[in-house]
């Protein structure tokens, strides 16, 4: 007991406190109780106050210690039957007035004796800790003031609680930081069910122990009650290695053999040393095991110094009970594991879960969900709600404006320019959007990137010339088309779903989709982009605004200097534009001219700053009027005195009066000469940008206009705050729609979106409800294009086949995009196309009557309506399930009378048919799943027969024998299940309608479709596809 | 905690760096390499803070590529989470299970186990943000919380750690509103 000499050791308890009459060790438990109390009335924060020691049965006595018996005996055990013990003896203990023991206790082992150690939880005086009542069974500490009470129960069952792992972060327990992973190296063994550890860890105990230590003296502290001896024994390996316990649980299920070697390991991390000591014979082993653990070994290392004291802080969960058998399984095999849960949380981060916890959580969900009436929707977002792509070319439908004239350099400043005419874009249009996001390059990828950018763009400006918005400036461009009608679509199920995202693209490309879709629903217009550039283009105009007051004062001062010069009959000065193209060399000629100025100055320059020191201000204004001589000395122009006056009296007079002041006050001789430079000519610096590139202030037009000809009229200066305050008026209404957006995103989707880069699986194009929902999507159905990737999400049914809340959607490509470069995974298979209108990508589905967002919203209504139907009552409605009410939902599509009886031609494969897979094809399985009853063959009571194409044998008995049956495409099932109705066939169906002769229909049908049926054999009706197929390609070629 | 200390990391140069600069070219892809990184057992490297030039040791050509491999001894500035250490986070997410907060580069979930019992069942989903039954405390993306690390794990480049607030004075120092509140 290292610590022992800080302490002071109390008597024991008085004896009636611990009544062990019903525990095994009769003898006077209490004995074996110690108590060592911190004698200091000030503490500090984890300083250790009080250690409770319990020598373990008949340990202190004989002097004899079963120290190898208390490291095996499962945590849950001890604490069940300590608790046993102390409440037994503790009957009639008011248990409500329990102490508070929050992170009080931490315990230790040391020479074969339980301490626990009680800790102070935080600085300060004893006596504020725990002024609870006094209760029978309690531990007394005597401190210099006062004396405190502990109920022994508490302390016990606080040491002893295990942390349960209800939820693991990689591989740390989110509750009690032990890492779990360290057990997985010596535990390759304990992948078995966690459930039995339970019920046979008391007999296996005892078989175990004995096996183990059956050839040492520690028998001897085994008794019949030895299960208990090796429980109470146990507390003391709390410390570091909770999860090494736990997984002896699961060891102990296994071959008896082997357990040997595990169980060692699991006690070396606190036990090693007592091994050594007591058997010497094992030690080898152990440290040769301890080896092997990896990973997490290192962060054990790192509480080396603290370690008694480490690990899981016991909690004190004396009221929560959790069932002990919930989670004793490992992370590791946890994935494996059904007990355990992966789940993955905002910002992308997966947590593992347990049984417990997530059985709690989905409780708490569905009933919130139920109390709501909600129920939760997850989406897609490619080919489901919009096609987005990265084409530049794509940039054409997002554009404003259209360059008509000559495209230059700066071609990227739409619009702004006003030698440039531009055209609002014809193609523009408001559901292609556009989203930026930040790329995360490497340098020299990022130059290659740049490259090609800039080369398509050349590319295509050679074409077709168009403003783009902006060039990919360390940003990535995606555009966007959205799908017609999803703003219906969300307006109609956006208050009874709960909206989540489950996307294979990027994270950053899903948050930036739901807050685009989000704009578009609240009806902004303008993307972030777009947004920034109204901004920008706000800011500009302010400087404008500002300089154009600036030049407005300026003027008026100019005209009120001319009318006090009016007397002296000076014209008004003409041109000032030359100014700074002459002025170096007008500085020689304005010496000449200063001379005679500066007498003059004088007295205009104490009109302007009175209380200057004259001799400065007519420094300053004779620099002034330097700047100013030049331009009519360039022009040669011969100026009297007094208009030369005039000139500088301008100059002065651009000078703002505080910047005179300054000039004058900083009589600097050296920097007044810059000085009326800068102050003259505020415009100065400004010209000169003109010279060199009209066109990127091009915005700044009128002014510019005004400068040049600001002498001349007045009216010339167009007023700016006009545009201004547009331009601002749209900014704040873009402003009011962002925010507008923002908002509506965080409540339409919350932090419930899921991408491929939050997992690791959605590499390989899996997606598990289970990420999103921990209840397993009983309430939740899903949207998507592809069915494929939920393949192995269903826990009911047929393996391999997409679970029942899947509500498999056409894939939407927008036509104009097509052959443009998919942003993320690549779409669904869309079985409604046949073969040539894949090839030539002429589908309807391109065009603006794509309904399905239609049609999922209608179905997500009936099943909302379904799932809360009034008539319900309230078992039945707990009870249903989404995925159970979308099956019966389909099924009553086709099995409804007019009953479905379809045989299938064309469709089969030839090699598929007659082969027995677990797997039903795509489209038989949509078949049954809507009802239907699919025949193998011709029959009297086929009614529909679905057929790629026309003319097959089996189509052709169809017309001969059955009347009334109809021949229809695929595309008739594909709707059907896409909206779960029952579609029209008059759209799908091949030749015309079975009403009409049937010859008829076969002739016309052959010429359409260039056929040659004299060239079909009789075939069977099994390879009539394939083969059929095969044999009209042929032909073909002939031809 | 933060600390400093001389660590050592090698580089290797390829033939074109040789040159005047080559030091400073040492000294740059090093910062380059090494800041941001999490060494399992320093913690994160929050900055070099010097890379003495005298403790660049002459390079050792290699045999196969004709690159050269430097050792260089810098010292660096270290974030290391230690068990039990307290210390103020940023909240950055709230989710059903508990809350992500950040020191720094560290990142530290806190589950709703480790939370106050009375708000174990605070969740409020419409918010994102965890609520005590007593509405007074609320915690959401944005706030600082003192907390309490309980355990922490190194993965390949990183390093998290989970903390608790359950616990004296631990919890919501800072609600995010910018308004200075001195507990």
């Amino acid at each position: 007991m290292s610590d022992e000499g800080n302490l002071i050791k109390l008597p024991a308890p008085p004896s009636t406190q611990l009544d062990a009459s019903q525990s095994p060790p009769p003898s006077s438990l209490d004995a074996h109780i110690k108590w060592v109390v911190d004698s200091g009335s000030i503490v500090q924060q984890g300083e250790k106050i009080a250690r409770l020691s319990y020598y373990p049965h008949g340990t202190l006595q004989s002097g004899l210690v079963s120290k190898a018996d208390s490291a095996l005996a499962p945590r849950s055990t001890i604490r069940a039957r300590m608790k046993k013990r102390w409440v037994s003896g503790n009957e009639g203990a008011d248990r409500s007035n329990t102490p508070k023991f929050d992170s009080a206790i931490r315990s230790g082992e040391e020479n074969n004796v339980i301490s626990i150690d009680v800790r102070s939880p935080f600085s300060g005086f004893l006596h504020v800790l725990y002024n609870s009542d006094i209760i029978n069974n309690a531990i007394q500490i005597n401190t210099n003031q006062q004396p405190y009470h502990y109920a022994t129960e508490d302390i016990i069952l606080a040491a002893v609680e295990t942390c349960q792992h209800p939820a693991l972060v990689g591989s740390l327990c989110a509750v009690c930081g032990t890492d779990t992973r360290a057990s997985t190296t010596d535990l390759t063994l304990s992948d078995d069910d966690s459930d039995k550890a339970t019920k046979l860890e008391q007999q296996q105990n005892r078989k175990i122990l004995r096996r183990e230590h059956g050839d040492s003296r520690l028998k001897k502290g085994f008794d019949g009650n030895g299960s208990e001896t090796k429980s109470d024994t146990e507390s003391n390996t709390c410390a570091v290695d909770n999860s090494l316990i736990n997984q002896t649980n699961g060891n102990q299920n296994n071959a008896a053999s082997k357990l040997n070697d595990s169980d060692s390991t699991c006690e070396m991390k606190t036990q090693t040393k007592h091994y050594v000591k007591t058997v010497p014979s094992n030690s080898s082993t152990i440290r040769s095991l301890s080896s092997l653990l990896s990973g997490a070994r290192t962060t054990q290392e790192m509480q080396q110094p603290q370690r008694h004291y480490q690990g899981p802080l016991p909690r004190r969960n004396v009221n929560i009970e959790r069932p002990p058998t919930t989670n004793y399984s490992n992370p590791e095999s946890g994935s494996s594991d059904s007990k355990m849960t992966q789940m993955t949380v905002s910002g992308g981060v997966t947590l593992t879960i347990s049984e417990a916890e997530r059985k709690s959580i989905s409780e708490a969900d569905s009933k919130r969900l139920r109390q709501s009436k909600q129920l939760c929707l997850v989406l897609d977002l490619d080919h489901t709600l919009l096609h987005a792509t990265d084409d530049y070319r794509a940039g054409r439908f997002v554009a404003d404006e259209v360059i008509v004239d000559e495209v230059n350099e700066h071609a990227e400043y739409n619009g702004t320019k006003p030698q440039l005419q531009t055209k609002p874009n014809p193609q523009k249009r408001k559901d292609v959007r556009s989203i930026f996001f930040p790329l995360e390059l490497l340098p020299a990828q990022y130059q290659q990137y740049i490259q090609r950018q800039t080369q398509e763009q050349q590319q295509y400006f050679g074409q077709n010339r168009m403003s783009l918005p902006s060039t990919p400036d360390q940003k990535h461009r995606h555009f966007v088309k959205l799908r017609p009608h999803l703003k219906e679509f969300f307006d109609s199920i956006q208050s009874t779903y709960k909206l989540s995202v489950y996307t294979a693209g990027t994270r950053a490309y899903a948050e930036k989709i739901a807050v685009m879709i989000c704009r578009h629903l609240v009806g902004a217009s303008l993307d972030e982009d777009g947004l920034n550039d109204l901004r920008a283009k706000v800011r500009e105009k302010d400087d404008e605004l500002k300089r154009y007051r600036a030049r407005l004062e300026r003027r008026q001062q100019l005209k009120s200097a001319k009318d006090r010069n009016a007397t002296m009959g000076s014209n008004s000065p003409k041109t000032q534009g030359k100014t700074s193209k002459a002025k170096k060399k007008g500085v020689s000629f304005s010496l000449n001219s200063n001379a005679g100025s500066g007498q003059k100055l004088t007295t205009s320059s104490e009109d302007e700053n009175g209380d200057s020191p004259p001799n400065k201000a007519r420094k300053a204004q004779a620099l002034a009027a330097n700047e100013l001589a030049p331009s009519l000395d360039a022009e040669g122009t011969s100026k009297s005195d007094d208009e030369l006056l005039a000139q500088k009296i301008n100059g002065s007079l651009n000078v703002n009066p505080d910047q005179a002041e300054d000039e004058t006050l900083q009589s600097n001789p050296k920097r007044t000469v810059p000085q009326p430079e800068a102050t003259n000519g505020v415009q100065i610096p400004r010209k000169k940008r003109r010279v060199q590139s009209d066109s990127l202030i091009s915005l700044l037009a009128p002014p510019a206009k005004a400068e040049t000809g600001e002498s001349e009229e007045v009216e010339e200066l167009i007023d700016p705050s006009e545009e201004r305050d547009r331009l601002r008026k749209l900014l704040e209404e873009a402003e009011h729609l962002e925010v507008e957006a923002t908002t509506l995103r965080r409540k339409l989707f919350g932090s419930r979106i899921v991408s491929r880069t939050d997992v690791s699986d959605l590499g390989t194009d899996v997606k598990s409800l289970k990420r999103v929902f921990p209840c397993g999507g009983v309430m939740a159905a899903i949207v998507d294009d592809r069915e494929d990737v939920w393949a192995n999400a269903n826990d009911v049914g047929r393996p391999g086949e997409p679970p029942d809340n899947l509500l498999l959607v056409k894939p939407y490509h927008w036509k104009p995009f097509s052959g443009y470069r998919d942003v993320n995974n690549a779409s669904g298979v869309d079985l409604s196309k046949s073969e040539e209108e894949k090839g030539n990508n002429k589908g309807q589905d391109n065009e603006e009557n794509d309904v399905q967002l239609l049609w999922i919203a209608d179905i997500l209504k009936r099943l909302h309506e379904r799932f809360y139907a009034p008539s319900l009552s309230q078992e039945e409605r707990d009870q249903q399930t989404v995925p159970s009410l979308l099956r019966s939902m389909r099924q009553e599509i086709l099995s409804q009378s007019p009953r479905a009886n379809i045989v299938f031609s064309g469709v089969v494969p030839i090699n598929q048919q007659n082969v027995q897979t677990k797997v039903r094809l795509p489209l038989i399985r949509y078949a049954e799943e809507l009802g239907a009853t699919v025949l193998p063959d011709i029959t009297q009571d086929v009614t529909h027969v679905v057929a790629k194409r026309d003319n097959s044998d089996k189509i052709k008995r169809a017309r001969a024998e059955i009347p009334g049956c109809y021949i229809v495409s695929p595309s008739w099932l594909m709707e059907c299940y896409w909206s779960i109705s029952r579609r029209d066939v008059g759209p799908h169906h091949m030749g015309a309608m079975p009403e009409q002769k049937h010859k008829a229909e076969v002739a016309s049908n052959r010429i359409l479709l260039g056929e040659s049926e004299d060239e079909k054999s009789e075939e069977d009706d099994i390879d009539d596809d394939f083969a059929d197929d095969l044999e009209n390609e042929m032909m073909m070629v002939k031809d | 905690m933060f600390y400093v200390k001389t660590l050592e990391h090698e580089i290797e140069l390829e033939p074109i760096h040789f040159g005047q600069k080559l030091r400073a070219t040492i000294v740059r892809l090093l910062k380059e390499e090494v800041e941001g990184l999490a060494l399992a057992n320093y913690g994160f490297v929050v900055n070099v803070i010097e890379v003495p030039e005298e403790q660049i040791r002459s390079g050792i050509i290699e045999y196969d590529t004709g690159n050269v491999v430097f050792y260089v001894k810098y010292t660096a500035l270290l974030l290391r989470p230690f068990i039990n250490e307290v210390v103020d986070a940023t909240v950055a997410q709230c989710n059903e299970l508990g809350f992500f907060a950040y020191v720094g580069p560290l990142r530290i979930f806190v589950s709703k186990h480790s939370m106050p019992e009375d708000m174990f069942n605070g969740f409020d989903g419409e918010r994102d943000s965890w609520v005590s039954d007593d509405k007074e405390v609320v915690i959401s993306s944005g706030c600082g919380v003192r907390l309490k690390i309980k355990g922490r794990t190194v993965e390949q480049g990183n390093i998290t750690a989970i903390g608790t607030i359950k616990d004296n004075y631990l919890g919501l120092i800072d609600d995010g509103s910018g308004e200075t509140d001195i507990i």
